[in-house]
C-alpha cells in the first residue's frame, strides 16, 4: 500500500479559533518587524441572520455571539429595542442586570489573567486564578443555571430575580474569591522575576492607545479611560460608584494589573448592588412589534466598549441591526505591540488583548 | 449633550454644511449631504478629539446609508450619509478607529474608499470579488417557496430582462 499525503491548510479552520498572522521578523531573526493579520474564516454572516428573525428570536441569537461576554450582547441589544419602544425598565431590572454584568466580568478577567500565568508555565499560580474563577463559575451555576450563558435579559427586564439566601451565597462565594485575588496580586506586585518577565513587554503608548480607538482593559493600561460605566452610564451604574482603573505603562503587565483591580471594582459593585437593590418589578410585559425609528445603545464588556445599533421599519423584524465588538478595536493595535518586540513574546501579547475571534466574526 | 450639540451646530454653520443636530435616544443625529462635506465635518470632529466607534453600512432602494457612529466625549453622535455611487472618500487619513469598519463596509457592499491606507480585505479572501453575497443567491433562498417567484423576478431585472 502506497502512502498517501494529506495535506491540511495552509490554513487550519478546524482550529478553535483560526486567526492566522503573517509575521515578518527584523534581521537579527530574534524581533518582530511587521505582522498582518489574516481572518474571515468563521465569520458567520450574523448581520444578515438576524434581518430574518424577529426581535424576540434575534435576544437568542445575540447571547450566541460569544461565550465570554455572552452577558453583554443581550443586554446591550436590549438597551437599544427599549430606547426604539420608549420603555422605562424597573429600576430592580436594572440593578439585576449589574449584578449579572459584573459577575460575568470578574470570572471573564480571571480567566485572561490564568492564561497568561498558563503561558508564563506558572502552573500553580494558573491553578489559583482558576480556582478564584471556580467561585464565580458556582454563582453563576447556582443563579442563573448555567456557567456559561446568564440568560439573564429579556427585552423589558431581567428573568431571574435574587432573595436574601441567593445573595447570602453569593457573599460568601465572593469572601472566598477576594482572598484568593489579594494573595494572588501579592505574587503580581512582588515576584520580581514574573514582573521581569512581563514588563516593558508589548507596549501600546497612550497616543497610540487614543488614536486606535482600543477600548476596555487595553485601553486603560495605556491611561485611557474610556470606560462606558464611567463615560455614559446605563441601567444602574449612574447610581452605583466604582473607580475606573488606569495604568500609564500600557504593557502586558498593566494589562494584566488593570484586570486584577478592576475584580475588586466589580466586587464592590456588587455589594453596593445588594445593598440598594431596590424592591419591585423584574421586568414589564412588552409588545414585540418595535416601533419605527432608530437607536445605538453601548455597555462595558469585559473586554471593552460594545455598541449596537438597530433600525425598525415598524414591522416584527429589524430593518438594519449591526454591532461592533470590543476586539474588533483592538485588533489593530496588536500591530503596534508587537513590533521589535522578542518573537518568544507573542502568545504573550496575543493574550494580553484577550482577543475573541467568535466576537469579531459575528 | 447639548453643549456637544450647540459646538456642533456652531462647526457646521463656520463650515456651511446644511444640516441639524437633534438628540434622540440619549445620542445626537444629523445628516448631510455629500462626501465633500462628510471630509470637510470629519476634520472638525478630529480636532474635537473624536473617536470612530462603529461605521453602519445598509443597501436601500437607491444606493447606500451610511451611518458614522462618534463617541465625543462619552456622547455618541450619529452622522448620517446617503450615497448614490458606491464611492466613499476614506476617513481612517484622519481616525486610524475608522480602519476595520472602513474596509468592513467596502467588502461587503462593494464601495470603493479613496484615500484608504489599507484597502484590503478584512474577512472574505482577496480571490473573491466585492459584494460577493449580493450578486449570488444561496441556494436556501432559491429554494425558498415563499420569496422564490419575488426572488427570480429580481434576478432577471438585474440581468436586465423583462418582468413578463
Amino acid at each position: 500500500m502506497t502512502e498517501s499525503k494529506c495535506i491540511l491548510g495552509p490554513f487550519d479552520i478546524a482550529l478553535e479559533e483560526p486567526v492566522y498572522f503573517n509575521i515578518t521578523p527584523n534581521e537579527d531573526k530574534k524581533t518582530i518587524q511587521s505582522v498582518e493579520i489574516i481572518n474571515g474564516f468563521v465569520h458567520r454572516g450574523m448581520e444578515s441572520i438576524v434581518l430574518r428573525r424577529n426581535f424576540l428570536q434575534n435576544l437568542i441569537i445575540t447571547e450566541k455571539v460569544c461565550g465570554l461576554c455572552s452577558n453583554n450582547h443581550p443586554f446591550t441589544y436590549c438597551m437599544a429595542v427599549e430606547k426604539l419602544a420608549h420603555i422605562t425598565l424597573p429600576r430592580r431590572a436594572q440593578y439585576l442586570r449589574v449584578i449579572a454584568d459584573e459577575t460575568k466580568r470578574i470570572a471573564s478577567h480571571l480567566f485572561n489573567v490564568a492564561m497568561l500565568a498558563h503561558l508564563l508555565k506558572r502552573h500553580t499560580l494558573m491553578g489559583s486564578l482558576l480556582e478564584a474563577r471556580e467561585h464565580f463559575q458556582d454563582i453563576k451555576e447556582q443563579i442563573w443555571g448555567n456557567r456559561m450563558d446568564l440568560s439573564a435579559n429579556v427585552i423589558g427586564g431581567v428573568k431571574y430575580d435574587l432573595n436574601p439566601e441567593k445573595i447570602a451565597f453569593m457573599k460568601e462565594k465572593m469572601a472566598l474569591t477576594r482572598t484568593a485575588l489579594q494573595a494572588i496580586i501579592h505574587i503580581f506586585e512582588t515576584d520580581e522575576s514574573l514582573k521581569k518577565r512581563i514588563q516593558g513587554v508589548g507596549v501600546l503608548p497612550h497616543e497610540k492607545a487614543l488614536s486606535l480607538g482600543v477600548v476596555g482593559p487595553v485601553a486603560r493600561a495605556s491611561g485611557v479611560n474610556n470606560d462606558v460605566r464611567f463615560c455614559a452610564p446605563y441601567a444602574a451604574y449612574d447610581a452605583l460608584s466604582f473607580n475606573v482603573i488606569t495604568r500609564s505603562e500600557g504593557d502586558v503587565y498593566a494589562r494584566a494589573m488593570v484586570r486584577l483591580y478592576e475584580i475588586f471594582e466589580s466586587m464592590s459593585l456588587l455589594e453596593h448592588a445588594f445593598e440598594a437593590l431596590p424592591e419591585g418589578e423584574i421586568s414589564l410585559h412588552v409588545k414585540s412589534v418595535v416601533p419605527k425609528g432608530e437607536a445605538t445603545s453601548r455597555s462595558e464588556a469585559p473586554r471593552g466598549e460594545l455598541m449596537y445599533y438597530l433600525k425598525s421599519n415598524g414591522t416584527p423584524k429589524p430593518e438594519r441591526m449591526k454591532w461592533r465588538v470590543p476586539s474588533y478595536m483592538n485588533w489593530e493595535a496588536l500591530k503596534v505591540m508587537l513590533k521589535d518586540n522578542a518573537i518568544e513574546d507573542i502568545a504573550l501579547i496575543f493574550n494580553s488583548i484577550d482577543p475573541c475571534i467568535s466576537c469579531s466574526e459575528r | 449633550m447639548k453643549h456637544l450639540q450647540s459646538n456642533l451646530t456652531h462647526l457646521a454653520n463656520t463650515l456651511g454644511i446644511p444640516t441639524s443636530f437633534e438628540i434622540s435616544n440619549d445620542a445626537l443625529w444629523a445628516s448631510i449631504e455629500d462626501t465633500n462635506a462628510l471630509m470637510e465635518f470629519a476634520k472638525g470632529l478630529q480636532s474635537m478629539h473624536a473617536r470612530v466607534c462603529m461605521i453602519t453600512c445598509a443597501r436601500v432602494e437607491k444606493g447606500h446609508d451610511v451611518v458614522y457612529h462618534f463617541d465625543i466625549k462619552g456622547v455618541l453622535f450619529n452622522l448620517k450619509l446617503h450615497l448614490k455611487t458606491p464611492l466613499l472618500p476614506s476617513i481612517t487619513p484622519l481616525f486610524e478607529s475608522a480602519n476595520w469598519a472602513e474596509r468592513e463596509l467596502s467588502e461587503l457592499y462593494g464601495i470603493t474608499l479613496e484615500n484608504h491606507p489599507n484597502p484590503s480585505k478584512l474577512f472574505i479572501d482577496e480571490s473573491i470579488k466585492e459584494a460577493i453575497y449580493e450578486a449570488y443567491v444561496p441556494l436556501s433562498s432559491a429554494m425558498n417557496g415563499e420569496v422564490s417567484s419575488h426572488l427570480w423576478e429580481k434576478v432577471k431585472m438585474a440581468q436586465g430582462g423583462s418582468n413578463d
